[in-house]
C-alpha cells in the first residue's frame, strides 16, 4: 500500500469489534438475558408543572390477523375477549379494541398490486405510497414524526424508530414498490423515511453510551466532547460543498445538515444534563437468533427510553408486511405471508391465529412492563402513554384494508377510557385517530393523512 | 386469426395516416414511419386494431392519438407504447403461435417507437442523471478499512439500507436520516480512536521533534488524507479549517502529531465530502466548447470513484488516483478494468452484485421447516441435512462460479450451461456428489450422469424462490423471467380472484402441475401464468431447499414451452434455450442488471442504446462476461453526464427496466398452494 498509510502488518490484523469499541469491554456472547426489573431504580422524569409527559408509541403487526379469532364478542365495557386476545386479558382494563378503522390509500386503487407494501406504507402515514421501485418516493409524514417534530425538541430524542427486521430480503419487495415502502413505517418527510435501528444493544449504547459501568457514561461524554470541533468543521463542509449541487442532490445534502443540527440540537440543551442512571446491561452482540427474545429486548429499549425521557414517541416493527417469516418457537414452520392467504383452509386459519396470538403474546410483554414503572405521580408508565397496535390488513387473504385489527393502550394521563370495545358502526380513517393522538400529545393540528375529524369516542 | 393479417383494417390505417398527416417529421424518417406504421398493421392488427383491443391495446387508435398530439411527454401517453416496445423487444408479441414478422420488420416497428414515440436519438445518447449518492454500509466499511487499513468491520455497526430496483445502491433510496448521521459520527470519533489506539494509522515518516517540523509533517498528512477520502484534489480553504482541526487536537495532546491527525480522520469521516459521492457539476465538466451534443464525460476524478464503487465497493486506489491526476483515466480505461477484476477486491463486487441480483445473500437467513421439506420426523434433520455449512456453500456457489467466469472472461452464459462448478464436501454430498472431500470449496467439473450444472440447478437458486415448506414454481417462473431472461410479466390483478371453489373441485391428490392449471383456467391469470409456471416446473425435481428428488423426480412433468415459443422437455433444456436462441434476452438482463447497480439508478428506455452497444459489443468478442463489464464501464451512463444545457430540459424517466416482480403475490396461492395438500 503507497502513501502514509502502513498495512497493519498481518499478525495484528483483525482487530475485532469489541478492541475497536475499546470502551466496550466484556460482553455477552449472545446469550439469553434477563433485565433487571426496571422499576429498581428511580424514574428521572420529574412530574413538572404539567405533570408526567404523554408518551405516544405505534407497534405493527404485518400481513393481517385470523378475523373470526381475533374479533371481540360485544361492544363496550360489556364485550368478550377473542380467543386470539387471551394472552391480553390481565390489561383489559388498560387498552380499548378499536373496530371499523380503515387505511382507504392502502386499498388498490389505480395502483394494482402491492397491497403489502402499502399496508406498511400507509399505516402511520394515512396517504398513498407512489409507485416506484427507486426514483421519487413519496408517501407522506407519518402520525409520530409530526409529533416528534412539534414536541421532540423537549427530549434528547425526538422519536425512536425500532425495527426487528434484522435481514431484508434481495431483490425486489412487491410488486413494483421499493423496498423503502416495506421496511419503514415512519416518515420524517413526504420522501425521507426514518431508518429504524434493528440491534437492541446498538439502541442501548445510543441511548446511554457503550462500555459498562462508570466507562459507559464516560464513553458519552468522551464523544460529546469531540463532537463539537468536528461539527463546526463539518456544518462549513456541508455549505461548501451545497454550492455546487443541483436540486435534486441539495435536498439529500439537506439531509445531512438536518442530521447535523439534530446532533447541535442535542448538544445544546442535553449536555449539562446528567444521564438516567441505568443499570449495565449484558446485551447480545447483535440481533438475537431467537425471534421472540428480539422482540422482548425491542420492547424493554422501547421502555427504558420512555422510564429515562430520552424520547416520548417511539416506533416498534415486529415485522415489516408480506414478512415470510417462520415460527418455530411455536411449531409454526410455514411461511407467515404464505398461510395468511389462507384460502378458508381451517388448517392454515388454524396457525395463522397461532401466530397471531404469539405477536399478541410480546404485545402483552410490552404492556406489562410499562405498567410495571412507576413514575412520580405514582401512576404507571402506562397510564402516561398511548400504544397503538396495529396490522395495515384485517383479512390478509383478500388485502382487506378495512376493518383493521387495532388496539390502544394507556390512558393519556386519563383523557382515554379504556377497557372498552370500541365499535364505530360504520367505517372511519385510521387518520381520524391519529387526529385525536396527536391532540393529546399538545400537538395542534385538526387534519391528518385522509382523515375526516377526531376520533372523540376513545376519549374518556 | 390465422394469418394475423386484416387487409380491410390496414387500408383504415393507411388511410389515417395520409389523412391526419399531422407528424411533423423530415421526408425520410416520414415515409419510414408510414413504412412501419403498415407493418404494424400487417403483424398487430388482427388482435390490436379494427375494433379489435386484445390486452386492452388498440394500436391504430395508439397511433392516431400520437399523430395529433404535440408531443408524447405526458407519462399516460407513453406507457401503452413502453408496453408494445418493450413487447416487440423481448419477441413476446406477436405471439408465438402466430406468424412471426421478419427480423426487419420488427426493427422498423422498433425504430418507429423509438423515434417517433420515446424520443431516443440513437446518434447522441443520453446518459441520464445520476443523483448524489450516499455510501451504503458495506461501501463505507470497505472504504474506511481501505482508507486506513484497520481491519474493522463496521457494517453491523448500521442499519440495513433500503433498496432500489432490487439492490441497495440506488442513490434516490439511500436516504440520510438523522440516525445515520448521528452513527457516522459516533463510528469517526471511535476510527479516529482505534486509529491512534492501535498505532497502526501512522505515515511512513514519524513526525519529527521540533515543533515546526511537526506542524509541516501534520499538514502534509492531513492534505493526503483528505484528497484520498474526498476521492479528489481537495481546495484550499478546506485544508485549512482541516488542518486547524488536527492542530488544536495535537496541541491537546501536548504536542502528539498522531493525534493531530487522528482528529483530522475523525472530521474527514464525518464529512459529507466523504459519505457522499459528489461529482463534479455539468459546468465544470462541460468545459469543452458549447455543443449540441447532450453528453459530456465525467471528470476523470468521478470516473475512478464510479469504477471503484462498482468494481470494489470501495474508493480508489493510487493507481487510479494517479490517472486521474494527469488526466488518463478515461484514455486507459479498459487496461484499469482488467487490472481491477483481477484484484482482490473484486470479490465485493461479486459479493454484492450477485449476492443481490441472483439472491446469494439471502441464502443463509432464510428460514425452511426442513422436516416438512423432507418428509422426515427426524428432529435434528435441519442442522444435519440443509446445515449451516451446506448454505454457506452454496452461496459460495454461485459466487464463484460467476467470480471465475469474470476472472477468465468465459461466456457468459457458461453460468447457466457450464459443466463446472464450485464445490466442498459438505455440498457436494447434499448434492449426491462423489469424491469431493473437506472443507474447501474447489472448481469441479461434474460427471456427465450428474443432476446438476447451470445456475438452474444451483442450491442457491432453488432455495430463494421457494417457500419454508415447499417448492413455489411460480417463484422460481418469476425468478427466471425478471433476472435472467429481463421479461417480468406484468403486475398481477390487485383482487385475487376467488380460488377456493376450484380448488375444492380438483382431485384428491392433485399434483403440482394440476394445481397451477386449474388456477391458469381463469383468463385474469392465465396469460401471465402461462408464462411463469413452465418455467418454474422445470425446476421441480429438486425440492424446496435444492435437492434433487430422487425417484420422486421421474414421475414428474417437467417440459414447456416459453412464451417467445422454444420447447424444453427439462431444466437442462431450458438452460440451453435461455443460453441458446434467448441468449440475447439474457445478456441485455444482465447488462440492466450491472447498469443498474452500477449508475444507482433505475435503467430507462433511453439507455437502450447502451444496452445494445454492451451486448452487441460482447457478443462479437465471445460473448465473455469480463467484456460485458467492461462494455458497462466504458458505456455512455458509466461515462457521460448530461451537459447543463441538456440537463435544464432534461425527459421524465420511462422504466426499461419495469420490474414488477411480486414475490408477494406470485408466492402462495394465488397460485395454487390454496388448494396444495
Amino acid at each position: 500500500m503507497s502513501g502514509m498509510f502502513r498495512q497493519r502488518p498481518l499478525a495484528g490484523a483483525g482487530v475485532s469489534r469489541r478492541a475497536f469499541l475499546s470502551t466496550t469491554a466484556l460482553r455477552g456472547l449472545g446469550v439469553s438475558i434477563a433485565l433487571p426489573a426496571l422499576d429498581s431504580f428511580g424514574s428521572p422524569v420529574p412530574a413538572g408543572a404539567g405533570g408526567c409527559p404523554t408518551r405516544m408509541a405505534f407497534v405493527y403487526v404485518p400481513n393481517g390477523v385470523n378475523v373470526e379469532r381475533w374479533r371481540p364478542l360485544g361492544t363496550d365495557r360489556d364485550y368478550t375477549l377473542g380467543p386470539t386476545l387471551e394472552p391480553l386479558a390481565g390489561y383489559r382494563d388498560q387498552f380499548q379494541l378499536i373496530s371499523g378503522l380503515a387505511h382507504r390509500n392502502g386499498t388498490a386503487g389505480p395502483d394494482g398490486a402491492g397491497d403489502h407494501a402499502r399496508a406498511t406504507a400507509t399505516i402511520l402515514t394515512g396517504a398513498r405510497p407512489r409507485k416506484t421501485s427507486g426514483a421519487n418516493l413519496r408517501v407522506g409524514i407519518s402520525v409520530d414524526q409530526v409529533a416528534a417534530h412539534a414536541i421532540g425538541r423537549e427530549t434528547r430524542f425526538p422519536s425512536l424508530e425500532l425495527s426487528c427486521d434484522a435481514a431484508r430480503k434481495s431483490g425486489g419487495c412487491d410488486s413494483g414498490y421499493s423496498c423503502a415502502y416495506s421496511f419503514n413505517m415512519s416518515w420524517r418527510s413526504e420522501s425521507q423515511p426514518a431508518t429504524p435501528e434493528v440491534n437492541p444493544r446498538l439502541v442501548f449504547e445510543r441511548l446511554f453510551g457503550a462500555g459498562q459501568g462508570a466507562d459507559r457514561g464516560r464513553s458519552l461524554a468522551f464523544r460529546r466532547a469531540t463532537r463539537q470541533s468536528i461539527l463546526d468543521f463539518v456544518a462549513e463542509e456541508a455549505r461548501g460543498v451545497r454550492r455546487h449541487l443541483g436540486t435534486a442532490d441539495r435536498r439529500k445534502l439537506d439531509e445531512y445538515t438536518t442530521g447535523i443540527r439534530e446532533i447541535e440540537r442535542q448538544l445544546q440543551k442535553f449536555d449539562d444534563v446528567p444521564l438516567a442512571s441505568v443499570p449495565d446491561l449484558d446485551l447480545p452482540e447483535g440481533p438475537p437468533p431467537s425471534y421472540g427474545e428480539h422482540m422482548r429486548l425491542m420492547a424493554d429499549m422501547l421502555v427504558l427510553a420512555f422510564q429515562t425521557d430520552s424520547t416520548r414517541i417511539a416506533t416498534l416493527m415486529f415485522a415489516h408486511d408480506g414478512s415470510n417469516r417462520t415460527f418455530p418457537e411455536i411449531g409454526v414452520g410455514d411461511g407467515h405471508h404464505s398461510i395468511s392467504h389462507h384460502q378458508d383452509d381451517p388448517q392454515k386459519l388454524e396457525k395463522i391465529a397461532l401466530v397471531d396470538r404469539f405477536y399478541a403474546d410480546q404485545f402483552a410483554y410490552l404492556l406489562g412492563r410499562l405498567r410495571s414503572v412507576k413514575e412520580p405521580d405514582g401512576q404507571s408508565l402506562l397510564d402516561h402513554s398511548m400504544i397503538v397496535y396495529a396490522s395495515g390488513l384485517s383479512d390478509g387473504n383478500r388485502h382487506r384494508h378495512d376493518d383493521l385489527p387495532v388496539i390502544l393502550a394507556g390512558r393519556a394521563g386519563g383523557r382515554l377510557a379504556p377497557g372498552r370495545h370500541v365499535s364505530l358502526g360504520g367505517e372511519q380513517p385510521m387518520s381520524n385517530l391519529f387526529v385525536t393522538m396527536l391532540n393529546l400529545m399538545g400537538v395542534e393540528q385538526h387534519q391528518f393523512g385522509d382523515s375526516t375529524g377526531p376520533l372523540d369516542a376513545i376519549r374518556s | 386469426m390465422g394469418t394475423g393479417f386484416d387487409p380491410r383494417f390496414g387500408r383504415s390505417f393507411g388511410n389515417a395516416i395520409v389523412v391526419g398527416g399531422m407528424l411533423a417529421l423530415v421526408a425520410g424518417a416520414a415515409a419510414a414511419d408510414d413504412d412501419a406504421k403498415t407493418v404494424f398493421a400487417t403483424h398487430c392488427g388482427a388482435c390490436h386494431g379494427g375494433g379489435a383491443e386484445e390486452g386492452g391495446l388498440a394500436i391504430d387508435a395508439l397511433i392516431d392519438r400520437h399523430s395529433e398530439a404535440d408531443s408524447a411527454d405526458s407519462a399516460s401517453a407513453r406507457s401503452p407504447w413502453l408496453a408494445v416496445w418493450h413487447n416487440l423487444r423481448a419477441e413476446t408479441m406477436p405471439p408465438a403461435d402466430e406468424p412471426r414478422p421478419s427480423s426487419a420488420d420488427r426493427q422498423a416497428m422498433l425504430d418507429f417507437v423509438e423515434r417517433s414515440v420515446l424520443g431516443i436519438d440513437r446518434g447522441n445518447p443520453d446518459p441520464g442523471q445520476i443523483m448524489l449518492r450516499r455510501l451504503n454500509r458495506f461501501e463505507y466499511a470497505s472504504t474506511v478499512r481501505d482508507l486506513t487499513g484497520l481491519e474493522i468491520d463496521i457494517a453491523a455497526e448500521l442499519p440495513p439500507d433500503d433498496t432500489g430496483y432490487g439492490f441497495d445502491t440506488i442513490g434516490e433510496v439511500l436516504s440520510m436520516s438523522p440516525l445515520l448521521v448521528e452513527k457516522y459520527m459516533a463510528t469517526a470519533a471511535q476510527v479516529g480512536d482505534a486509529a491512534i489506539k492501535d498505532r497502526c494509522f501512522v505515515a511512513d515518516d514519524p513526525p519529527p521533534p521540533d515543533a515546526d517540523g511537526r506542524a509541516e509533517w501534520l499538514r502534509e498528512a492531513v492534505e493526503r488524507l483528505a484528497e484520498r477520502a474526498f476521492r479528489r484534489p481537495v481546495d484550499h480553504d478546506t485544508l485549512d479549517r482541516l488542518f486547524s482541526v488536527a492542530r488544536s487536537a495535537m496541541d491537546a495532546a501536548d504536542g502528539k502529531a498522531e493525534n493531530g491527525l487522528a482528529a483530522a480522520l475523525t472530521a474527514v469521516l464525518a464529512s459529507p465530502r466523504f459519505l457522499l459521492r459528489i461529482e463534479s457539476s455539468p459546468n465544470e465538466a462541460a468545459a469543452a466548447p458549447a455543443s449540441r451534443a447532450t453528453a459530456v464525460p465525467i471528470d476523470d476524478y468521478a470516473l475512478a470513484s464510479r469504477l471503484s464503487y462498482f468494481l470494489w465497493s470501495s474508493m480508489p486506489d493510487a493507481e487510479l488516483f494517479e490517472l486521474a491526476r494527469a488526466g488518463r483515466l478515461h484514455d486507459d480505461l479498459p487496461g484499469q478494468i482488467d487490472r481491477m477484476i483481477a484484484d482482490r477486491r473484486s470479490d465485493r463486487f461479486v459479493a454484492n452484485f450477485v449476492g443481490q441480483w441472483l439472491q446469494t445473500r439471502d441464502v443463509e437467513s432464510l428460514a425452511f421447516d426442513v422436516r416438512t421439506v423432507l418428509g422426515t420426523r427426524h428432529r435434528f434433520a435441519g442442522e444435519r441435512i440443509f446445515s449451516g455449512r451446506v448454505r454457506e456453500a452454496m452461496r459460495q456457489e454461485t459466487e464463484m462460479l460467476f467470480c471465475h467466469l469474470l476472472r477468465e472472461n468465459l461466456p457468459a452464459t457458461d453460468l447457466l450451461v457450464g459443466r463446472d462448478t464450485f464445490l466442498n464436501g459438505p455440498l457436494a454430498r447434499f448434492y449426491g456428489i462423489p469424491n469431493v472431500e473437506g472443507p474447501e470449496m474447489r472448481l469441479v467439473s461434474l460427471p456427465d450422469n450428474s443432476h446438476r450444472g447451470g445456475l438452474l440447478t444451483h442450491g442457491s437458486l432453488l432455495v430463494v424462490t421457494s417457500n419454508p415448506t415447499r417448492t413455489s414454481p411460480v417463484k422460481r417462473g418469476l425468478f427466471i423471467l425478471t433476472n435472467l431472461l429481463g421479461t417480468p410479466p406484468p403486475p398481477p390483478p390487485p383482487d385475487v380472484p376467488p380460488l377456493e371453489s376450484a380448488a375444492r373441485d380438483a382431485t384428491a391428490e392433485p399434483t403440482m402441475r394440476e394445481l397451477m392449471e386449474l388456477h391458469r383456467r381463469d383468463p385474469m391469470c392465465a396469460s401471465c401464468h402461462a408464462r411463469m409456471d413452465p418455467l418454474g416446473l422445470a425446476l421441480e425435481h429438486y425440492n424446496a431447499v435444492g435437492q434433487w428428488r430422487g425417484d420422486q423426480a421421474r414421475e414428474i412433468d417437467t417440459s414447456g414451452r416459453l412464451i417467445t415459443g422454444e420447447p424444453f422437455a427439462n431444466v437442462q433444456e431450458l438452460a440451453e434455450v435461455i443460453a441458446g436462441p434467448r441468449r440475447r434476452d439474457f445478456l441485455r438482463c444482465l447488462t440492466e442488471k450491472l447498469l443498474t447497480y452500477a449508475l444507482g439508478r433505475g435503467v430507462e428506455a433511453f439507455d437502450a442504446p447502451a444496452v445494445d452497444t454492451i451486448v452487441e459489443d460482447a457478443e462479437r468478442n465471445g460473448g465473455g462476461l469480463a467484456t460485458l463489464v467492461r462494455g458497462v464501464c466504458c458505456s455512455v451512463p458509466f461515462r457521460m453526464q448530461r451537459s447543463d444545457a441538456a440537463d435544464t430540459n432534461h425527459r421524465g424517466p420511462d422504466r426499461l427496466d419495469t420490474n414488477h416482480v411480486d414475490p408477494v403475490h406470485a408466492d402462495p396461492v394465488h397460485a395454487t398452494e390454496g388448494a396444495s395438500p
